[in-house]
């Protein structure tokens, strides 16, 4: 049922309260209540009257806006941003206020105009274009729009710039909700088409200008601090004052200025700072060239090739020191530089890499080409003195330490292969001469390998100490053994049983005469080790790894001196006679004359023996004279010294190995990929061998060649970069 | 007596007691491992079978599972086979 009512009368009361709630005069609640109920009153009625009040609401809101306007004639400059800024904040808040009070109007219109099917017969529908009509409060910001910023734009904006350029120069500071409440009266049209292009343009101007200031008035410190603090300020002057949608544009322009245009002064500079690694500066340069696209380039080539020039100065200096030094040094090089990476450059990543590939450059430095890159066999040694018993008394966290400082280093070893060569040599010394400072550490260390190279870089390493520990079991149950046989054995005697395949044994062996004593010893080990431990298995002494201990009863004094087992046959030998003929002591002993020159010359050295040169030629007395402050001692034999040729030969298997590793790789790759161009094989191959080594493009390309050779592969005919598996 | 031997502490190394240098199967040296194995030695051990035969344990057991379950022969002298027990 609907109620007739009386529009006219309805509406002046109405425009009343209007009038009230846009200049935000207090409204009584009743009256506010009221009103709601007349508009809809008025909506339920016909829609004619809808039309009708709303042409009479957008007509009373022009009139209203139109008398804003004349308000503000004749005011200029931050007077009129004042006052306008009055004007609209409490425009704004009635117009807020009218819209909720028209929101049964609104959502009216709404209806009629939308295409609910419902409405169809309205003789608007979908014959007006289909966007929802324009609810009241949304009329009065396009009023406002319309009239006031239409008739105030230009003085508005400029005196808008002129208050964001008095904050950049913190000159009269203007007030933030001021400045943020004009721009928002804008409304996103204006705001777009009109002041955000000047916007941007007067932030280049003001920066060109500013740059010009710094530039003069700062050093090259200082200048970047500023620049640095300049675009701070920027963004923080963005968030206070502009829409979210122009910040990236204008700290583009800011920075740009700033910085980007600048970048060649920049880079020019940085060469400075980073050979006297000025940290704050170079901080303060990376921040600001980290807005830049692709800013840091050249920083980082300059990082890299001053991290490699005072590594290889370094390096140079280095070569005849000993691996101590050798390794101090690399590690202060590397803690320097990662300090200046982290403090300077706040770890980042791209840094990070740097470093690490200028680290690597240095690391495995040569100083010329002929010379082999020592940094694998020095830090071996290194481990070596680390885990030797009796070298220095580190406490179990110091030793921890340098351990990680190895490892640090080892990281960026090209010759992993290497490494793992000298390291399993030196280890294999220290477990059979029982000479680890303790397994525990040892174990550590290998643990620590394994973590960067793998299981397999390891497991040889590993597969001695098994033995090692495997050994002291053999020993007690050998033990047991001989008093279950009752065997006695005149000679105290243990044995270590190594696994060929395990350790690094290729030094020939030579033969000596073996005393009596011990043939019985050795036969019946071997005796309970063939046949009632393994069977299947054959034992090969390996005497030059093998030690004996004498006693000397001839002296003043009654001595107990470990020897080499070469050494113990020359001396047995001075149970019959108290001299002897070079010739005669190589008959008796059947040592190869290599060995016995140098077991001779270590008895010598150790003045156990007395050499007497005739014409006969060279013969060796016994030292009835000699005497030792300690009863207990141990002669040096010399061939524990190793010769630089050792250290060739060293080089020259892992260059074998080398090549049968990268056929393998490369036959196995072939096999699975059937057909690949040259250049992905390379990059294949050189993935797979990393961990052991970086091999040499020369090096992989003989070796494809040998593989051709042998049929393993052939290149495509049609296409020459192709390679072809042959099954 | 001048000199006399207290104590001596012998290393040796170990290898496979075989008549043959290389595994039949595999072709490889017994010094060395079966192909599917990278350490020689105890994880990769050698077997005798009753015909005197010896191969690589991961080898011989391999065939053996490749052979019917009745018929379960040496590849080298097709003797069927048993595993030697010492």
């Amino acid at each position: 049922m609907r109620k007739s009512i009386d529009y006219d009368a309805t509406w002046a009361s109405l425009r009343k309260v209007i009038f009230d709630v846009l200049t935000l005069k207090p409204v009584d609640r009743i009256i506010w209540s009221d009103s709601i109920s007349d508009i809809y009153s008025i909506c339920i009625s016909s829609s004619e009257y809808i039309e009708r009040i709303y042409n009479d609401c957008k007509e009373f809101l022009i009139s209203h806006i139109t008398h804003i306007k004349k308000e503000l004639t004749g005011v200029y400059s931050q007077a009129l941003l004042k006052k306008y800024y009055e004007y609209w904040i409490k425009f704004s808040s009635g117009a807020s206020y009218l819209n909720s009070m028209f929101t049964y109007l609104n959502r009216s219109r709404n209806y009629m105009h939308g295409s609910d099917s419902s409405y169809e017969q309205m003789p608007y529908s979908s014959q007006e274009n289909e966007e929802l009509p324009a609810e009241i409060g949304q009329i009065a910001m396009q009023q406002w729009q319309e009239i006031i910023i239409e008739e105030y734009q230009v003085e508005l904006v400029n005196v808008l710039l002129a208050a964001i350029e008095n904050d950049r120069k913190e000159e009269n500071i203007p007030v933030a909700d001021l400045v943020q409440g004009v721009i928002h009266s804008f409304g996103k049209f204006f705001y777009q088409s009109v002041f955000e292009a000047r916007l941007l343009e007067e932030t280049k101007n003001f920066y060109a200008r500013e740059l010009a200031r710094l530039r003069e008035s700062y050093d090259f410190s200082g200048f970047i601090k500023a620049v640095k603090n300049r675009i701070d300020a920027e963004q923080h002057r963005c968030q206070k004052f502009f829409h979210v949608s122009s910040h990236s544009k204008v700290l583009k322009a800011c920075i740009s200025r700033l910085t980007a245009e600048q970048i060649d002064y920049l880079n020019c500079e940085c060469a400075r700072l980073v050979k006297n690694e000025l940290i704050d500066d170079l901080n303060c340069l990376y921040k600001l060239l980290r807005l830049v696209d692709n800013g840091l380039k050249v920083m980082l080539q300059e990082i890299e090739s001053h991290i490699k020039r005072i590594g290889k100065l370094l390096v140079i200096n280095l070569f005849r020191k000993t691996c101590e030094d050798y390794v101090n040094a690399m590690l202060k090089v590397s803690d320097r530089f990662s300090t200046l990476i982290q403090q300077a450059f706040e770890e980042d990543p791209e840094f990070k890499t740097i470093f690490g590939k200028a680290i690597r450059a240095v690391i495995n430095h040569s100083n010329s080409s002929s010379t082999p890159i020592r940094a694998a066999e020095i830090l071996a040694r290194y481990a070596d003195i680390l885990l030797k018993k009796g070298s220095k008394n580190w406490s179990d966290a110091e030793l921890d330490d340098k351990q990680s400082h190895v490892i640090n280093l080892f990281k960026y070893v090209d010759d992993k292969d290497l490494f793992q060569k000298f390291y399993s040599k030196f280890l294999a010394k220290r477990l059979i001469m029982n000479g680890s400072i303790s397994l525990d550490a040892e174990e550590e260390m290998i643990k620590k390998l394994k973590i960067i190279c793998g299981y397999e870089y390891t497991s040889r390493l590993h597969q001695m100490f098994t033995d090692i520990r495997l050994n002291e079991g053999v020993n007690s149950e050998f033990s047991s053994y001989l008093n279950k046989k009752n065997i006695k054995l005149t000679v105290n005697f243990s044995a270590s049983v190594l696994q060929s395949g395990a350790w690094p044994l290729n030094q020939t062996s030579s033969p000596y005469s073996i005393p009596p004593d011990l043939e019985r010893s050795l036969t019946t080990f071997e005796e309970y080790y063939c046949t009632s431990l393994h069977r299947g298995r054959k034992l090969v002494w390996l005497p030059y790894l093998s030690t004996a201990e004498l006693r000397m009863t001839y002296l003043k004094k009654g001595y107990y001196v470990t020897t080499t087992t070469y050494q113990m046959a020359v001396l047995l030998l001075y149970n019959n006679a108290l001299s002897y003929t070079g010739r005669d002591i190589a008959t008796w002993t059947q040592l190869t004359e290599k060995e016995l020159i140098r077991t001779l010359s270590s008895l010598e050295a150790a003045k156990i023996l007395i050499k007497e040169n005739s014409r006969e030629g060279n013969s060796y007395k016994l030292n009835l004279e000699f005497g030792n402050k300690r009863t207990k001692f141990k002669i040096a034999s010399s061939s524990i010294r190793e010769s630089p040729q050792e250290i060739t030969k060293v080089h020259s298997r892992i260059e074998e190995e080398r090549k049968l590793f990268l056929q393998a790789t490369i036959v196995r790759i072939m096999k699975s990929r059937k057909v690949l161009n040259h250049n992905s094989l390379l990059e294949e191959v050189i993935k797979m061998s990393v961990n052991r080594f970086s091999p040499s493009i020369v090096l992989i390309k003989k070796c494809i060649e040998l593989l051709i050779e042998k049929d393993y592969m052939k290149r495509n005919e049609g296409r020459q970069d192709e390679y072809n598996y042959i099954a | 007596m001048k000199v006399t031997i207290q104590k001596w502490i012998g290393v040796a190394s170990w290898k496979w007691q075989v008549n043959d240098d290389n595994c039949g199967i595999c072709r490889m040296p017994f010094d060395s491992c079966c192909p599917e194995c990278k350490l020689p030695g105890d994880d990769c051990t050698i077997v005798w079978g009753e015909c005197s035969h010896c191969f690589h344990v991961h080898c011989i057991l391999k065939w053996l599972q490749s052979q019917n379950y009745q018929d379960q022969t040496c590849p080298m002298c097709r003797q069927s086979w048993k595993f030697k027990t010492h």
